[in-house]
């Protein structure tokens, strides 16, 4: 009861509009004053949480997209993907759906996916008879991809919170990521065939095909070098960040010629500020789980599970739920840090792997990206077009369905997430 | 409010000034880190001489880039929330939860100044260092948390003061 009075009393002050990292602090200092009469060993908390050598792979991965980012490297990008598939029917929406695959190899970053695939492939797809809510959903639901698809932020939160492994995160979340990516893009080539306004480009030459490919050819090598170095054990994940984000700023630099120090500083400022922003709520969380142990709120809900006899899999769907509910209103990074030290115990006791549980997560907060009325990549589209909230939406909707069923395919067969990473000696 | 416009703007204008040096120093670092990283990949495959300290230094560069990136992240009103109710809210509903929401990072940047203080003096009485190959003092990498606390602080109180006096900086990001 206690627990389920604390999250209420939580969502109510982040629902108020204050800053998320101030009022899931200041709910934790509060409770924690009820608590033991005071806030000291505050400061010790939050500096035991940042000084983690894990969690220095996201400003490495961020500056790694900044850099690739500043380069405008998407454009060509989108343009290999343009020329590969642009004669299929709804040719242009797989080649948004396969940039943003692309791109979240690259960037790790939903948000950043949406924003940066949009502002060329919305565009595009209108001029060629796409109806705009179609043009919406793609990028939407395509930049959504930017979690599962590694390297990912927010997956490396969740391995830092839970003490799950990176690497086998990682490797787990590439499997769904392109089924996924596969299911948008049968979706993208259906409803193009059902609108008789979208034109079918012709098949580009090989040349043409050449050339785009060329072009694209350093940045489509980057996702291998960093996610094939962590696969085969050759880097840690923080070192194939900072790999990663040595080999963007000497592409940017010397294939793209396109870096000068303002533009590097630039780079690294953007890094900084979205680190600082993240790594607020991260420190505020901190409080919220330090305080929410303090006050047995997990152990008591263990307790209350272990004499409900409630399974791993009733667990699993109630979690799923009340997650995917909280996605219509709170952002992904708040969502992880403040369900998983609560249901964290749960899992290790019902025995649920979790790297699975991981990967469930990231397919429901993905679902929350895009969900109304608080679906960050709905902003990205309303940003990038000045559309109203309408069409977004009806546009968004066949990939929630899509990935409901997704997430429901993955709860049925663990293996679509499990195989990869078990076949390569990752451990639990 | 008493305090005259020409005042306020020279405050914000001053904390700015500290904010943006404390992240010129986050840029460096992360740049830094960066490197720092890639010389311990090319140091254990390349020379076959692993770096024992690097994965030490850069976990301690990290927490002073969050503690002194936030300031700036609080000025320019980056800050993450739910506008999902507020955005409704007239201009005085907003102006009410800026000023609560301000009062918010300023308590909070005071409870990390106070235990961050508490947590400097006892590393010090004891002269603890870190368990790693650094053996740095921890007096050195804890201090960002109270340097971090009071730029916290002093942001936020400058947000609230604007926000209360009715000269706000431009809200915060709404939607996340």
């Amino acid at each position: 009861m206690t627990l389920f009075l604390v999250l209420f009393l939580l969502v109510i002050v982040l629902l108020s509009g204050i800053p998320l990292f101030a009022g899931l602090a200041i709910t934790s200092l509060g409770l924690y004053m009820l608590e033991t009469g005071g806030v000291s060993g505050m400061a010790q908390v939050v500096y035991s949480k940042l000084d983690n050598y894990l969690l220095v792979a996201i400003p490495l991965f961020a500056l790694m997209a900044q850099f690739m980012i500043k380069a405008k490297v998407v454009d060509d990008l989108y343009a290999a993907a343009h020329t590969a598939v642009r004669h299929w029917p709804g040719g242009l929406g797989v080649a948004t759906i396969a940039s943003c695959t692309l791109f979240a190899a690259i960037s790790g970053s939903s948000v950043a996916t949406a924003l940066t695939i949009g502002s060329s492939a919305i565009p595009q797809m209108k001029r060629y008879g796409y109806p705009s809510e179609m043009a919406y959903g793609a990028v939407a639901a395509g930049g959504t991809l930017g979690i599962l698809i590694p390297p990912s932020g927010p997956m490396v939160l969740y391995a830092v919170v839970a003490n799950a492994s990176i690497g086998a995160l990682f490797v787990a979340g590439l499997i769904p990521g392109l089924l996924l990516a596969g299911a948008f893009a049968v979706y993208c080539m259906i409803r193009a065939a059902r609108s008789p306004r979208t034109e079918t480009l012709p098949r580009a030459g090989l040349a043409e095909m050449g050339r785009a490919m060329a072009k694209a050819a350093w940045s489509l090598a980057l996702p291998p070098l960093v996610l094939g170095g962590m696969y085969f054990g050759v880097f840690t994940a923080t070192e194939a960040a900072g790999v990663g984000a040595l080999a963007a700023f000497l592409i940017a630099a010397i294939v793209y010629r396109d870096l000068p120090p303002r533009r590097i500083y630039e780079a690294a400022r953007d890094a900084v500020l979205t680190t600082a922003t993240l790594f607020l709520i991260l420190a505020a969380a901190a409080l919220f789980g330090h305080v929410v142990t303090l006050m047995r709120l997990p152990a008591e809900l263990v307790e209350a599970i272990t004499a409900l006899g409630v399974t791993d899999w009733q667990f699993l769907v109630a979690v799923m739920v009340v997650i995917f509910i909280l996605g219509m209103f709170l952002e992904t990074i708040s969502i992880i840090l403040i369900t998983t030290p609560i249901v964290l115990p749960v899992l290790i006791v019902l025995d649920v792997d979790l790297v699975w549980y991981g990967i469930l997560l990231m397919v429901n907060l993905e679902l929350a990206l895009i969900t109304p009325p608080v679906g960050m990549n709905l902003f990205v589209i309303k940003g990038i077009t000045d559309a109203s909230m309408r069409p977004i939406i009806r546009g968004v909707l066949p990939y929630v369905a899509i990935m409901i069923c997704g997430l429901a395919v993955l709860m049925v067969f663990p293996e679509i997430a499990l195989w990869l990473p078990s076949s390569m000696a990752y451990g639990r | 409010m008493v305090l005259a416009p020409v005042m306020l703007d020279a405050i914000d204008r001053l904390i700015g000034w500290v904010a943006r040096a404390a992240l010129a120093l986050c840029v460096a670092m992360v740049l830094g880190g960066g490197l720092v990283v890639c010389y311990g990949v090319f140091m254990r495959y390349v020379l076959n001489q692993p770096v024992t300290w690097s994965d030490e230094l850069v976990g301690y560069l990290l927490v002073y880039i969050v503690m002194l990136g936030a300031a700036e992240t609080i000025r320019r009103g980056d800050l993450i929330s739910v506008d999902l109710v507020s955005e409704r809210f007239g201009p005085r509903g907003r102006r009410a939860v800026e000023i609560v929401g301000m009062a918010a990072v300023f308590a909070v940047g005071l409870v990390l100044l106070k235990t961050g203080l508490d947590m400097l003096a006892f590393s010090a009485r004891i002269n603890l260092r870190s368990q790693g190959y650094l053996a740095v003092e921890l007096v050195y990498t804890q201090a960002a948390m109270p340097i971090g606390g009071a730029l916290i602080a002093l942001t936020g109180l400058n947000r609230f003061v604007r926000a209360v006096a009715d000269r706000p900086r431009p809200a915060s990001r709404g939607g996340h």
